[in-house]
C-alpha cells in the first residue's frame, strides 16, 4: 500500500497564515464589532493555528480552517465575558450621528449597528456568506451546523437587516432606540457554542 | 487604531461587487426579482475594507516570533 506521507513541496504554513490574516481580521471585526478586541482574537487565533499546524491539510482551505479556530476563540472569550458586550454605546452613538457618506444612500454606521443587533449566529452567517463569500456548505462547515440551518440563518438575518434598514426609498435605521441586551446576546452565544 | 468611523469615513471608489450568493429558485429569489439591496454591498465593503488594511506591526512581529520559535516547515 502506498501512503502519501509527505507533500512533494515543503508547505509553507507561515506564508499561508500570513495570507489569510487580513480575512481573519475582517471576520473577527464583524463578529465582535470592535477593532481592538478583534485584533486580540486574531492574534490568539494565530497562536492556536500555529500550534495546530500539523493538523492542517495542505490543499484544503486555510481560510475555512483558521475561521473555525477564530470562531472558537471568539465563543470561548465571549462566554468568559472577556469583553463587556459586543456593543459599545459610545461608538454606536458616534456612528449614528455620522452624516451619510454613500452615494447609494446607505449609512455604513446604520449597517454596522444593525449587524450588531442581530443574534450572534445570524450575524456570523451573514458575515460568512454575505461578506466573506463562502458557499452555504462551507459556511455551515465553519459554523458546525447543517446547510439548511445556515441557509435559514442567512435568510432570517437578511430579513432582519431589511427591517432595520428599511426598504427602498426609506433611509436610516428604524429601530434606533432599542438597545442590545448583552445578556440576551450571551444566551445566544451559549446556544451556538453548544451545537 | 482605526475605528470603524475612520474606515467608513474613507469610503473609496467602488470595489468589485461580486454578487451575493442567492441561488435561483430559492425563496428569496422567488419572492421578487429585485435589485440587490444596498446593504448587501455594504456588507461586502465592510469586510473588504478590513482585508485591504495594512497589517498592523504587532501582527508582523508575532509572525516573526512564530517563525523563530517553531521549527520552520
Amino acid at each position: 500500500m502506498v501512503i502519501a506521507d509527505k507533500p512533494l513541496k515543503q508547505f509553507d504554513f507561515r506564508a499561508e497564515l500570513t495570507g489569510v490574516l487580513p480575512h481573519l481580521r475582517a471576520f473577527a471585526r464583524g463578529l465582535c464589532g470592535r477593532p481592538d478586541y478583534a485584533d486580540d482574537l486574531v492574534q490568539e487565533t494565530m497562536l492556536k493555528a500555529w500550534a495546530a499546524r500539523d493538523s492542517f491539510q495542505p490543499g484544503t482551505s486555510i481560510r475555512s480552517w483558521t475561521f473555525v479556530i477564530l470562531r472558537n476563540v471568539y465563543l470561548s472569550e465571549a462566554r468568559r465575558n472577556r469583553f463587556r458586550g459586543d456593543y459599545d454605546p459610545d461608538v454606536a452613538e458616534k456612528l449614528l450621528s455620522q452624516p451619510p457618506a454613500q452615494e447609494d444612500g446607505l449609512h455604513m454606521g446604520d449597517l454596522r449597528f444593525a449587524m450588531m443587533k442581530l443574534s450572534p449566529e445570524r450575524r456570523e452567517a451573514l458575515l460568512l456568506v454575505g461578506a466573506g463569500g463562502f458557499s452555504y456548505e462551507e459556511a455551515a462547515d465553519i459554523a458546525r451546523c447543517a446547510v439548511g440551518t445556515m441557509k435559514s440563518r442567512v435568510a432570517r438575518a437578511r430579513r432582519s437587516l431589511e427591517d432595520m434598514l428599511g426598504g427602498e426609498g426609506e433611509r436610516g435605521l428604524k429601530t434606533r432606540s432599542r438597545a442590545v441586551s448583552h445578556t440576551e446576546m450571551l444566551a445566544d452565544l451559549d446556544k451556538v457554542a453548544r451545537l | 487604531m482605526d475605528s470603524y468611523l475612520d474606515i467608513f469615513a474613507r469610503q473609496g471608489a467602488n470595489k468589485g461587487m461580486s454578487s451575493t450568493p442567492e441561488k435561483p429558485g430559492s425563496r428569496a429569489a422567488q419572492r421578487k426579482v429585485r435589485t440587490k439591496p444596498v446593504w448587501a454591498e455594504g456588507l461586502r465593503r465592510m469586510y473588504d475594507e478590513v482585508v485591504e488594511e495594512q497589517l498592523p506591526d504587532d501582527f508582523v512581529a508575532l509572525l516573526q516570533k512564530l517563525d523563530e520559535n517553531g521549527d520552520r516547515r
